[in-house]
Parts: C-alpha cells; structure tokens; sequence
C-alpha cells in the first residue's frame, strides 16, 4: 500500500496520541498512593501538595464533582471491588463511608494519628474514622434581612414573617442536605421529621438543586436567606458579599445544628499499602485537622487543634444534634425514600 | 433504496469491506459495554424483587414523567417555533446576517447550561430590581423560557442546516404562483419539516435528560428520579429499570423522527438565496424579525455574563494557568475521540448506505444516545476493569471510549446525509475504474465527504468537550477535565472561574473554528 508522507505524519501522530494516551496505565507506581475524594478540589489538592511535600509520596487523585452528587465515586469504589484501584476514599462526610463499609469495600486501619479522636467518630473495627467536619448554618442576605429579624431556628423556615419563595434549601434527597434530613429523622422522629419537610413543601420554600446554587441566589439577592453548609458560606463571606451566617437551633432547649464530619478509609487490597497509611496517619493527625481549617474546608473540628474560632465562630461552643453518626447513616434510606414522595411530584 | 444508491450499483462489480463488515466495529465498541452491563442488571433483578416488594411508584412517578414529557415538549416547539422564524428570516430580510448568527449560535452551544441559567438569573434579577416584580423568578415559566433559551443554538443549528440545502428552485416556482410571503408562510414549513422535527426531536431529548435548569427553577422532571434512585439505591438493577421508560420513549420518538429525516440531503447542494431579494409584508417581516432576536438574545445573556464580568479578567491568567493539565487532556480526548470515532462511523455509515436501514437498525444506532451518561461510565467500568485490561482502565482511552459510547451515533448521522448527498455517478465511476477499495476511498470518498466528516468530528469534540457523566466515572486517577474542574468552581461559588473556563471554551473554538471557515472557503474557490 502506497502510503504518502501526508498519511505516514498522520499515523505518527496519531501514534503520539495514543501513546500519551496509555501512558498514565504504564506509570511506574511505587511511591504514590491513589486517593478518591468527595472534597471539593480547591482544598483537597492543596492538602495532597502538602502531603506530598511532607512525605516526598506522589498522591494519585480522583475528584467527584457537585453535580454527580458526590456518588460517582462511591459507585465507582462499588463497581471496582473486584479489582481495586484507589487505596484511599477520603469522603467530605460520613454515611457512603458507612456505606462502604457494609460493602466490604474496605479495610481496617488503626491509625496513632487518631487516638486522640472521640470515640464517637471512629468505627469500632477500624474500618473508618470520621474528623473535621461542616456545620449546616443558614446564610442570610442582610440587604434583605436586618439583623434583628435573622432567623433563628430551622423551624424559622415555616415563620410566616419570611415570604416562602424567598427562603431556600437544597434537595433534601442528595449530598448533606440528605444527611441533615436523616439527622432529623434519627433526633427528633419519623413522623415528627416528614411532618417539618411535608410543611416546608406545602409552603413553598424554593428547593434548589445543591448547597452552592442555595448560597448563590442568597447572594444575588433572590433569597432573603436558605440554609447551606459552612464551607459554601464562609466562601460568600470571605468574598465580601452581603450575606451573615447564623448558626441555628442555639437556644435553650433547641436542638442544636448538624456538625457532618469528614470521614477517610482504607480501599480493601489483597497487599495493605504503606503509602495509604501514611497518608491515613497524615490527614488524620491534628495538624492536618487544623490546616484544613485554616484553608476554609472545615469549620468544627473534632478535638482540640488550637483554633479558638473559625469562621468567626467558636465550635467548642456551638450545640450540635446528639445522634451518633450510624444512627443517622441507619436513617438515611427511609428518610430519602419517604421524601422522594414529598419532594418529587 | 439500494437501486438508487452507488453501493447499490457498485454491487454489481464487488461491495466494500466497509459496505458488508463496516457495523461490527460500531456495534462491539458501542454495544457490547451495555451489552455487559445489562447482563449484570439482570442478574440482580431477582435479588432486588426479593428486597424490595415495591419497585416503582407508579401513580407519583407516572405523573411525573407526563409532566416531564410535556415540559420537554413545550421547549421543542418553542425552539422549532423560533427557529422557524429564524429560518424566514435568514432567507428574507436577514440574509446579510447569517454568518453572523450562525457563529453567535456557535460559540454559544459550546456554553455549559448552568452558564446560560446563570445568565438569565442575573438578567431577570436586574428587570425585578428595576420594579418589574411580576416576573417570576421559579416555576414552570421561567423555567421553560430559560430551557428554551439555552436550547435555542442546538435547534438553530439544525434548521439553519435545512435552510442551506433547500432548493432555488422550489423558491423560484413558488414565487411565480404568489407573493413571497406565501413561499414562507406555506412551503417553507413543509420543506424545513425533516430538520423541524429533528430538531425538536434532539432538543426534546436533551431537556428530558436535563435536571439542572429546571431545578434551579423549582421545577421537578423524571431525570431527578432516576438521579434520586441512582445516588440513594446504589443499585444498578433498580437504576437501569427507572431509566428504561425514559430510555424507550426517546429511542422510539428519534427513530421515527430519524426516519423521515434523511430525505431532505437528497434535495441538493448548499444554496445561496442572497441573489433572489425576498420581500416579505411588514408583519411577516416583524415576525421573523423578533424570532431572530430572540435566537441573539439565546446567544447574547450567556456571553453577556462571560464578557462583561470584571473578575473574569482579572483571574483569567491564574484560571488558565490552574486548568491547563486539565484543557490538555480534555483536548487529547476528544482528539482521539475524533481519531477513532471518525473512521468508525465512516464506516457504519457506509454500511447503512449501502443496504438501506431499517426503523429496527436505526434503533440499535441510536439507542446508545437515549442512555443516561452515568450507565454508559458504569457499562465502562463493568467491561475493563479487570487486572488483564488494567492497561485499558487507567489509560485515557477509558474517557475516548465513554465519549464514542455516547456521542458517536450522531457523527454516524452527519456523515449518512453527506453519503447520501454525494453526486453517486462519480463514486460509480471511481468503483468501475478503480478495484481497490482503500484507493478509491482515499482519493475519492474521503475528499467528497470531508465536510461531512468535519462536522461529525466538530460534534463528536464539542459534545465530548462538555461531556462530564461518563467521564467522571472514566477518567483515570491523577487527570481530570476541563468540564469536571469547570462544575467543580461551579459548586465551589467560584463565578469568575467558571466564566473564566468558559471562555477559554469559546477561544478554543473560535481557533479550530476560524481556520477550518478559511480552508472551507479556499475548497469551495
């Protein structure tokens, strides 16, 4: 076959192509260590270029996006159990960790960074252990609020004083909203909890699609306020946008606010990998705790870290939900399947 | 159908390998993933019968996916109403302005849809403040509007194709019979009926498989459910089954509406209506005039956003630099998705071509583009992940495959209406003098076709470009995409960054756009 020098440039370069193509499958990997994380990517890469230059370990990652929900990976830990790829699932909350564990995807890990970690946030077999977390507050547009009249309470959303189309939440089927939900669930009751969301939706508060779209129409002002998670908050303040954070449920007898925690794992290998734990040791150890609240990822750390506020808030004090962390994962499914019926129509 | 085509004659003498094996590539790269997927499905059906008594919620979802089909409806007609408009007002009084509007709209599909949402929040947040309190700001209305807006440049797209190709002739007959008002009002409808319904047919799909915008405006539709069920189930029996009336309607409408479509490519060659001066009567004229300005307002508010924000510029060098891996790899993945996918679809195509499709053939074809982007990564990931094919699953031809998995079908389309509008006497004679089929395929089909491969391999890199279901689940670890970092600002409140990658988008494509426009001009001259 009579090939001219234009075709034989373009085999090479096609050649090229695939080669650059396959090379990541070729790279040597000896002193990685390949991480899944749920994290947003602005903070979980400048925690793995810390890691890196700490241990001189290269961290291989693979990012979930918002707009999966923050399942894909999950689904994809899943689907690759039968020949595993990641050695690390570092989730931005806690309950596909749980998840995961009762998929037998993972691997015990008992690591000296945590021993100072609350039992409360560390499974009793080791297969994973939870750390700082995020609060869910309500972030108020105060061009639109004035102080004075700031919400207060969750139940606040049901005040008629607040016009319903001008308070929002996000789908409480996905990501923490769905956690927030099951919390409620597992506090306060089946019915009592299908009872608050059926009356949000008989109102008419806005429902959007994600903690991020909540804050954004707070900040344009098209929501006088909603509630969202902390880290998506403190975002707007630091940007000087006209909105205040008010952490809810801090009165006598009120609940208290939902703290998610960050959770991190060992992927089940047939070989434990060194480099895994030492980046398990790594994000679990206090310094990590506080360089992620120095960053903005987290705001309530679970120890002390020698942080006396973050984000303006002194956590030590804030009233969380008193519900254990599996007690909430047990609830999440009912909760999503009855809201589903109330949310989705 | 094959007595009028050039493979039909060129049978006489011998078929090409193309024309007898050319749907085996296609089929084993596109359906055998989905293929293995659906085995797996299906053996933990009985499993989940027993789990669960209750699969489906029928009264609660059933209304819901009515509602869904008459949301997706309404957008169709309304983007085929105003591309219609559009239409006439390109042939009459808009001729001077066609290149303009075609790279507008251009420029604009390749704009996420959270972009064009994000737009049409600002600008109808700015007409509140103005006082204009009754517009509302969710709800079905607005929702539709905003969904038919950034729906608006793929529907255009189509039907200013149409306009393109119809026939002088047609206009010039008509014309002797009555005013040029009747041409439009009467006939044009008629002959832009095939890229009408294609166009609804593809807008209809797009906004069926859409949850973002309507969520933003409050509004629920069927993909939320099977979204629900994907992220709480964790279970592919049950995501697959609530996928599956989705799945089925839409196969079935596009196969139908295919059908009809392929007959207007044998009406000719690309038309130029600047010499023929239609006048049209004040009213028809304002008509058409209003629907062209709706299709630029469809292009302006998203690019308004992206032009006018002052952060955008003053981040774009820190935006670009911190996305450059991720812009590389996206365009090293959609480059060989053009690199692979294009022969194969040449030849599927041909094949079709050759022995005339029928409504169950363009079923297998188009199936795959019904397909949630999520089930075509996990079909992936179910066929490749094994310690033999480690060197396949964490390479980047993972994404490639996701991309054809998805997309190829449309480039398959593109070039069957070029191969069906090729002057078939010349193929006829290079077979008779030429045997070998590769030579004559080289220098004589290739060339022919080139537009038409062109724009498949334009489509399969936009689309490709945007594609982010699959290829989160696809892209192997340490690489990432352009579309996943640009949904990851997105989440992160990031405005200027957003913007900034969307741009970055916009220039890409005016770079490959740009030369591509000058070698199609120095072709034709």
């Amino acid at each position: 076959m009579i090939v001219k020098p234009s075709g034989r440039i373009l085999l090479l370069a096609l050649a090229l192509v695939m080669s650059l193509v396959l090379l990541p499958a070729c790279a040597p990997r000896d002193k990685t260590v390949t991480v899944y994380t749920s994290v947003d990517r602005n903070f979980s890469e400048l925690v793995f270029q810390d890691f890196e230059k700490k241990t001189g370990i290269k961290v291989i990652a693979g990012y979930d996006t918002e707009a999966s929900k923050t399942t894909g990976l999950v689904n994809k830990l899943i689907e690759e159990a039968n020949n595993p790829q990641a050695d690390v699932f570092w989730n931005g909350e806690f309950s596909q960790t749980i998840l995961l564990k009762e998929k037998g995807i993972l691997m015990p890990h008992d690591s000296p960074a945590a021993t100072d970690i609350p039992a409360k946030y560390r499974d009793p077999e080791g297969l994973w252990t939870a750390f700082g977390g995020r609060a869910r507050v309500i972030l108020v547009n105060t061009r639109l609020v004035e102080p004075a009249d700031y919400p207060t309470r969750y139940a606040d959303f049901l005040a008629d004083r607040y016009p319903a189309d001008q308070i929002g939440m996000a789908y409480p089927l996905f990501g923490t909203t769905a956690t927030h939900a099951a919390a409620l669930y597992a506090h306060d009751g089946a019915d009592a909890a299908q009872a608050f969301f059926q009356a949000l939706q008989d109102r008419g508060i806005r429902i959007v699609d994600g903690n991020g779209v909540v804050r954004d129409l707070v900040v344009d002002g098209q929501l006088m306020f909603g509630i969202t998670d902390t880290d998506d908050a403190l975002g707007a303040v630091e940007r000087g946008d006209p909105v205040a954070i008010v952490v809810p449920d801090q009165g006598p007898g009120e609940q208290g606010t939902l703290i998610v925690p960050n959770s991190v794992a060992l992927v089940k290998k047939s070989q434990p990998n060194e480099n895994a734990q030492a980046f398990l040791d790594y994000i679990l150890s206090p310094e990590t705790e506080k360089y992620l609240a120095e960053i903005g990822w987290i705001q309530a750390p679970v120890r002390d870290v020698g942080l006396s506020a973050v984000g303006g808030v002194d956590w030590n004090l804030v009233r969380t939900i008193d519900v254990p962390l599996s007690q909430i994962y047990e609830q999440l499914e009912p909760s999503q399947s009855a809201l589903k019926q109330i949310f989705i129509r | 159908m094959n007595r009028f085509t050039y493979a039909g004659r060129a049978r006489q003498t011998r078929s090409a390998w193309p024309e007898r094996f050319g749907h085996w590539p296609f089929l084993l790269l596109i359906w055998l993933p989905l293929a293995v997927l659906f085995v797996r499905a299906a053996m933990g059906l009985p499993e989940l019968a027993l789990r669960d008594g209750r699969l489906f919620d029928w009264a609660r979802e059933a209304w819901l996916l009515i509602k869904t089909l008459v949301y997706a409806s309404s957008v169709a007609g309304t983007v085929c109403l105003i591309g219609f408009l559009t239409a006439a007002y390109v042939i009459g009084p808009g001729q001077r302005q066609i290149r303009s509007l075609t790279f507008l709209l251009l420029i604009s599909l390749t704009i996420p849809s959270s972009v064009h949402a994000l737009g049409w929040l600002k600008w109808l947040g700015l007409i509140r403040q103005l006082g204009l309190d009754g517009v509302a700001s969710r709800g079905w209305v607005v929702s539709w509007l905003v969904q038919s807006m950034a729906m608006l440049p793929v529907g255009l797209l189509i039907i200013a194709g149409g306009v393109l190709v119809q026939n002088r002739e047609h206009f010039l007959a008509a014309r002797l019979l009555g005013p040029d008002s009747r041409f439009v009002v009467k006939i044009l409808p008629g002959l832009l009926r095939p890229q009408l319904l294609a166009a609804g047919a593809i807008v209809w799909i797009l906004t069926l498989n859409d949850y973002a915008i309507p969520s933003i405006f409050s509004v629920n539709t069927y993909a939320i459910e099977i979204f629900v069920e994907y992220s709480s189930s964790y279970s592919l029996a049950r995501t697959i089954l609530k996928s599956l009336p989705l799945v089925l309607l839409q196969t079935a409408v596009l196969t139908i509406i295919l059908k009809l479509v392929p007959q207007v490519f044998l009406s000719g060659r690309l038309q130029d209506f600047s010499s023929l001066k239609v006048r049209f009567p004040r009213s028809l004229g304002v008509l058409a005039g209003l629907g062209s300005l709706l299709a630029v307002l469809a292009a302006a508010i998203p690019l308004s956003v992206i032009f006018l924000s002052k952060e955008m510029w003053l981040d774009l060098g820190l935006t670009f630099g911190q996305s450059v891996t991720d812009y590389l790899t996206s365009l090293g993945i959609s480059a060989l998705a053009i690199a692979i996918g294009s022969p194969l679809a040449l030849s599927m195509a041909r094949w079709i071509h050759a022995r005339g499709v029928s409504r169950k053939g363009l079923f297998l074809i188009l199936g795959p583009v019904a397909i949630p982007g999520t089930l075509t990564g996990i079909a992936l990931i179910h066929l490749f992940n094994h310690p033999w094919s480690n060197w396949i699953y964490n390479s980047l031809l993972l994404p490639v495959l996701a991309i054809l998995g998805r997309f190829l079908p449309f480039a398959v389309l593109v070039i069957l209406a070029w191969l069906q509008r090729l002057d078939r006497e010349l193929i006829w004679a290079a077979r008779l003098l030429e045997p070998d089929d590769a030579r004559t395929t080289r220098k004589i089909l290739i060339p022919l076709l080139a537009p038409g491969i062109a724009t498949g391999a334009t489509l399969l890199f936009l689309l490709g470009l945007g594609e982010l279901g699959a290829t989160v689940l696809t892209v192997p670890p340490g690489f990432s995409t352009l579309t996943i970092r640009l949904y990851n600002y997105l989440h992160y409140g990031a405005t200027d960054r957003v913007l900034g990658l969307s741009f970055l988008i916009i220039l890409t494509i005016v770079l490959i756009w740009v030369p591509l426009l000058f070698w199609q001009r120095s072709r034709r001259s």
